[in-house]
């Protein structure tokens, strides 16, 4: 305790009278005290205070309060009995408890965990809600009323028929050049390529890859 | 009286081990209590009621309040009784669960009083109980329960109960420093209040 200067607080003087200061703090403020009016009637006015509380008279309580007391008492005891008896068998289990409260805690939140992952994964495969056409899918759509592609593998490649013409599939994105069905060319091409005829009974054109070039055979069209 | 305790499920052994805070005789009461004698009980009462009541009404002003607030302690203890382990001696936590029954039904009563002490006389009490201060015994009580509750569990804890200040500190939960600064600044608000009305007495 530092020096009680210029006057001992009103806290330390309490605690002195009270007899509740460490040796050393209460010689201290009996050495202030002795050189200090001012804390003298300080203290002694704190004496009054601490008087007139204690001269309070204490009270007896009703007489009647101690039946009102075991009246209670007698209402609630059955259900005290009861609860005691729920927690003498509860602290019975609470080792018990204790050793597989840890297990519980991980089976729940791997439980939680599963739902979780589970409705994510739902989520993923409803897919997205506009869906970008793969290039074969684009091909393959028309648009409603007109034919629905038909194919058909003729000379070892695949076509693929819309509104009677006849396309090879992964053809070069080239304009084709026309050949007229009824040219020398195109007799020729039909005797070397008989497959070209079948498809030429179910269609108006045939587009294929002649030796790395894009020909049509059109069916309708005259030769020059 | 009803036997709360069924024989043969208490923990002696714990409650034993656990009680060392507790003087044997006290230890026995506890013990006769938790195996169903109801005679037990009937001695805390005996032992305690007029402790408890009295800070009842040092703590409400109000006899019949502190009446109710008796009868809803001694309840309280009785249920919580076979619980207590004894880290304490038993008179700290009957004051304990008291006290804290008290703050609760209290503060539920009326709004919490600031902390500075402006309003000499609380003014929920009404004219009548201010006039009937007149009386130096009454002045005092009066002045008690204008205090603010902090302040005044500790002086009525300190000097109309006459606890030491680390009886104090468990009863309230505090350090023994905390009660220190409490009570004295709960004497020093007392002796403003008395000041102020001896000045109001004609």
């Amino acid at each position: 305790m530092t020096a009680l200067h210029p006057h001992a607080p009103t806290e330390l003087l309490s605690a002195y009278l009270d007899g509740e200061l460490p040796a050393g703090d209460g010689r201290r403020v009996e050495e202030h005290l002795a050189l200090c009016p001012s804390c003298r009637a300080e203290l002694t006015s704190l004496h009054r205070v601490i008087d007139s509380l204690r001269r309070l008279e204490r009270t007896a309580p009703p007489p009647a309060l101690a039946q009102h007391v075991q009246r209670r008492i007698a209402l609630d005891a059955p259900r005290v009995t009861a609860l005691g008896r729920f927690e003498d068998e509860l602290a019975r289990l609470r080792p018990l408890i204790a050793i597989f409260m840890p297990f519980a805690v991980v089976v729940a939140l791997a439980t939680i965990l599963y739902f979780f992952a589970s409705s994510l994964d739902r989520l993923e495969n409803r897919g997205p809600a506009i869906v970008i056409p793969t290039p074969e899918a684009a091909r393959a759509y028309r648009e409603p009323g007109t034919d629905v592609p038909d194919r058909r593998e003729a000379g070892g490649r695949t076509f693929e028929r819309t509104a009677g013409a006849w396309r090879q599939l992964d053809l070069p994105p080239t304009i084709p050049r026309t050949i007229p069905a009824g040219s020398p060319e195109a007799a020729t091409l039909l005797a070397a390529h008989p497959w070209l005829a079948d498809l030429l009974v179910d269609g108006e054109s045939v587009t294929f890859l002649l030796e790395n070039e894009v020909v049509r055979l059109q069916e309708g069209e005259t030769g020059t | 009286m009803v036997a709360r305790a069924v024989p043969g499920t208490a923990p002696v052994v714990a409650a034993a081990a656990e009680a060392a805070a507790l003087g044997g005789e006290e230890r026995a009461l506890v013990e006769r209590h938790r195996y169903g004698d109801p005679k037990a009980f009937e001695e805390i009462y005996e032992r305690f009621g007029e402790m408890v009541f009295n800070l009842a009404l040092r703590l409400s002003g109000d006899r019949d309040e502190a009446a109710d607030l008796t009868q809803e302690a001694f309840l309280r203890i009785y249920r919580h009784l076979g619980k207590f382990r004894g880290g304490s001696s038993l008179k700290t936590w009957v004051y304990r669960v008291a006290l804290n029954l008290c703050r609760s039904k209290l503060s539920r009563r009326r709004p919490a009083e600031p902390l500075d002490d402006a309003e000499p006389v609380d003014p929920a009490r009404g004219p009548e109980s201010q006039a009937l201060a007149g009386d130096a015994g009454r002045q005092v009580a009066t002045a008690l329960t204008a205090l603010p509750p902090a302040f005044r569990e500790a002086v009525v804890l300190r000097d109309l109960e006459g606890l030491a200040y680390q009886e104090i500190a468990e009863v309230l939960g505090v350090r023994t420093g905390t009660v220190r600064s409490r009570i004295a600044r709960g004497r020093e608000a007392l002796r403003r209040l008395l000041a102020r009305a001896e000045e109001s007495t004609p």
